[in-house]
C-alpha cells in the first residue's frame, strides 16, 4: 500500500499547502486502497472515484493559483450513507431508500464542499442508523468481531486507510463506539454545533453529526468544516465556529478533569480497560492536572431514559413508511420500529423528564465543582465475537456486548454535551479501546486540547491493524 | 435500554399486542408479536427506574436549543 495512506489527514493537508503532493495522488492512494481493502472490509456502500478525480483536479487548479480554502481543501473524505448527498444515491443501508437521489446536500456536507473538502464515497451504516440489522462490514482488527455501529463503515474505511477521515452519526454512541472499536477519534460535538439537515433521523433530540479520523488534530480541522449554524435547521445553535486546534498545545496543567466511578469504573468494565484509562487520569495527574472525584447516580437512568426517546421519536419518523414498505425492512430494525408505536406517550415524556433531569446534574457537576472535562472510558468492553452481540457476555457478567458497549456513551446524548473518544489501548486480544472525554457546551476546543495532551505522549494513532499490514 | 432485561409475557398476551399492532395498521405475525411482546413487556418496565428520582415537576423540553453554560 502506498505511503500517502499512511499520512493523517492533518500531515496530507500541510503536505497539500506545501505543494509536495496533489488531491489527486491522495484521490488515487485511497482508491488503490479501497481495491485492496475493500474485498476485506466492505466499508463503502458506493465508491466515488470518477467524481472525486474530478474533484481533486478542480482542488489542484485552484490550490495551483493560489486559491487555497484552507485545511480541507483537496482532502478526501468519506460520509456515512444517511447523510443526504446531491444527486448521489443515498440509501442509509435500507432498501426502503433504495436507489434514492437527494437533490440537495446535508448542511454538513455543503459544508466541506464549501471548504474544498473531496467526497471519495459513501460509507455503510446500520439500516437508519438503528443498530439493528448486520451490514456485511468488518473491521480489520477483527474480522469476527463487532467493528462498531451504526457509522460502521466509516469506522472501517478510516481505520483501512481508504479514507482520511469519514462523517459518522451519533445518536447514542455511533460515533465513539466505531471509534474505540477502530483505534480512532471521534466526535459528537455539542447538540446544534453540526446541522442535522440532510441526515435522515434516528431521534430529532438525539442526533448529531460528527468526525472519525486517526489523529485529534484530524478531527478539529474536520469538524471545524462541517460545523455552524444553520437557519435550515431548527436545533442548530447560533455559535460561532471557534478555532478548534488554537489551543491544542497548550497542555493540561491547571485543568480540572472530573472523574466519575460508580457507574462508568463498575464491575463491567474489563480488567484491561480498567488499568488503562486509571494510567490515562494517573498521566494526566502527573501533566498538571487535577483530578476531581465526581458523583452522578442521576446517570442510572439515562440508558432507560435514551432508548425510550429513541424507540418513541425514531418510530413516529417511520410511522407511514412503515406501514407502506413494512417488508422491506430488515426484520430486526422492524420490531424495533413496531414496538416504538408501542411506546405510550407518557413513558416518552416521563423520559424526557428524566432527560432534563441528567441534564441539570450534569451541568450544576460542571459549574459546582469548575470542571474542564470529565473523563471515562469509552466503553467497558472492547468489543465482542459478532454471534454473540445479543447474548450475555462471555466473562459471565449478567448484560449483553450490546447492552455494555452503549453503557458509556448514551449520557453525552441525553445532555447534549460535547464527547470525544480517543485511542488508548490494544487487549492482549488485539483489540482496541479508548477513552472518552467530555466537556461544557460548546467547549470542544478544551477536550480536544485535553486529548491532544495525552495524544503527543503516545503513537496509538500509528498502529495499524495486521490485515491492512498484510494487504 | 432494555436489551439486558429479563423478559416477561405474563402480564400481556401476545394475542392482545397483535390486536392492537393491526389495529395501528402494522403488519405483523403471530410469531413476530411473541417478540414484539416480550420486549414491550421489558420497554414498558424502563420508567419504573425513574421513580427513583423525583421527576413530577420537571418540565420535559423534547427539542431544546442547547446554550453554553455560565457559572
Amino acid at each position: 500500500m502506498t505511503e500517502l495512506t499512511d499520512l493523517s489527514l492533518s500531515e496530507a493537508s500541510d503536505l497539500l499547502g506545501a505543494g509536495e503532493i496533489s488531491s489527486l495522488e491522495l484521490v488515487e492512494a485511497n482508491l488503490r486502497a479501497i481495491d485492496k481493502t475493500e474485498p476485506v472490509v466492505q466499508a463503502y456502500a458506493k465508491v466515488l472515484a470518477d467524481e472525486a478525480r474530478a474533484a481533486a483536479k478542480r482542488a489542484d487548479a485552484e490550490i495551483a493559483a493560489g486559491d487555497r480554502r484552507g485545511p480541507l481543501h483537496g482532502i478526501p473524505i468519506g460520509i456515512k450513507d444517511n447523510i443526504y448527498t446531491k444527486g448521489i444515491v443515498t440509501e442509509s443501508g435500507s432498501q426502503v431508500m433504495a436507489g434514492f437521489l437527494p437533490d440537495h446536500d446535508a448542511t454538513c456536507v455543503a459544508n466541506l464542499k464549501q471548504a474544498g473538502a473531496v467526497i471519495i464515497g459513501k460509507l455503510r451504516c446500520h439500516e437508519f442508523a438503528l443498530g439493528s440489522n448486520e451490514p456485511p462490514t468488518r473491521s480489520p482488527w477483527n474480522l469476527d468481531c463487532y467493528p462498531g455501529g451504526s457509522s460502521i463503515g466509516s469506522g472501517a474505511a478510516v481505520t483501512s486507510r481508504s479514507s482520511f477521515g469519514a462523517l459518522g452519526t451519533d445518536t447514542g454512541g455511533s460515533i465513539r463506539v466505531p471509534s474505540s472499536i477502530n483505534n480512532l477519534v471521534g466526535m459528537k460535538a455539542s447538540f446544534g454545533r453540526v446541522s442535522i439537515y440532510g441526515v435522515v433521523p434516528v431521534a430529532w433530540s438525539l442526533d448529531h453529526v460528527g468526525p472519525m479520523t486517526r489523529k485529534v488534530r484530524d478531527n478539529a480541522l474536520l469538524l471545524a468544516g462541517m460545523a455552524g449554524p444553520d437557519p435550515k435547521d431548527p436545533t442548530s445553535a447560533k455559535q460561532p465556529v471557534p478555532d478548534f486546534c488554537a489551543a491544542l498545545e497548550a497542555g493540561v496543567a491547571g485543568l480540572r478533569i472530573g472523574v466519575e466511578r460508580d457507574y462508568f469504573f463498575y464491575d463491567g468494565l474489563q480488567d484491561e480497560i480498567r488499568a488503562s484509562v486509571e494510567a490515562v487520569i494517573a498521566e494526566y495527574q502527573q501533566l498538571g492536572a487535577e483530578i476531581i472525584e465526581i458523583s452522578l447516580p442521576e446517570l442510572e437512568i439515562t440508558q432507560d431514559a435514551l432508548f425510550t426517546i429513541v424507540l418513541a421519536e425514531c418510530s413516529t419518523y417511520h410511522r407511514k413508511l412503515i406501514r407502506q414498505h413494512s417488508e422491506k425492512y430488515d426484520p430486526a430494525s422492524r420490531v424495533m420500529l413496531q414496538l416504538g408505536q408501542l411506546v405510550p406517550a407518557n413513558h416518552y415524556l416521563a423520559a424526557q423528564q428524566a432527560r432534563s433531569l441528567y441534564r441539570t446534574a450534569i451541568n450544576n457537576a460542571f459549574c459546582e465543582q469548575r470542571l474542564d472535562a470529565m473523563l471515562w472510558p469509552t466503553m467497558p468492553i472492547a468489543t465482542a465475537p459478532l454471534d454473540q452481540i445479543f447474548e450475555f457476555r462471555a466473562d459471565g457478567y449478567p448484560e449483553t456486548p450490546v447492552s455494555s458497549m452503549c453503557h458509556h456513551t448514551f449520557n453525552a446524548n441525553l445532555a447534549g454535551l460535547p464527547a470525544l473518544s480517543v485511542p488508548c489501548g490494544i487487549t492482549s486480544d488485539g483489540l482496541p479501546f479508548g477513552f472518552q472525554l467530555t466537556g461544557r457546551a460548546f467547549d470542544e476546543a478544551m477536550i480536544y486540547r485535553i486529548a491532544y495532551a495525552y495524544e503527543r505522549e503516545h503513537d496509538w494513532h500509528r498502529r495499524k491493524a495486521e490485515v491492512i499490514e498484510d494487504l | 435500554m432494555s436489551y439486558g432485561r429479563a423478559s416477561s409475557d405474563e402480564v400481556l398476551a401476545p394475542g392482545i399486542v397483535l390486536a392492537l399492532a393491526n389495529k395501528m395498521g402494522l403488519s405483523i405475525s403471530p410469531e413476530e408479536a411473541e417478540t414484539l411482546t416480550a420486549l414491550l413487556m421489558n420497554q414498558l418496565a424502563a420508567v419504573d427506574s425513574f421513580d427513583a428520582f423525583n421527576l413530577q415537576d420537571i418540565v420535559p423540553t423534547p427539542i431544546f436549543r442547547l446554550e453554553a453554560s455560565d457559572d
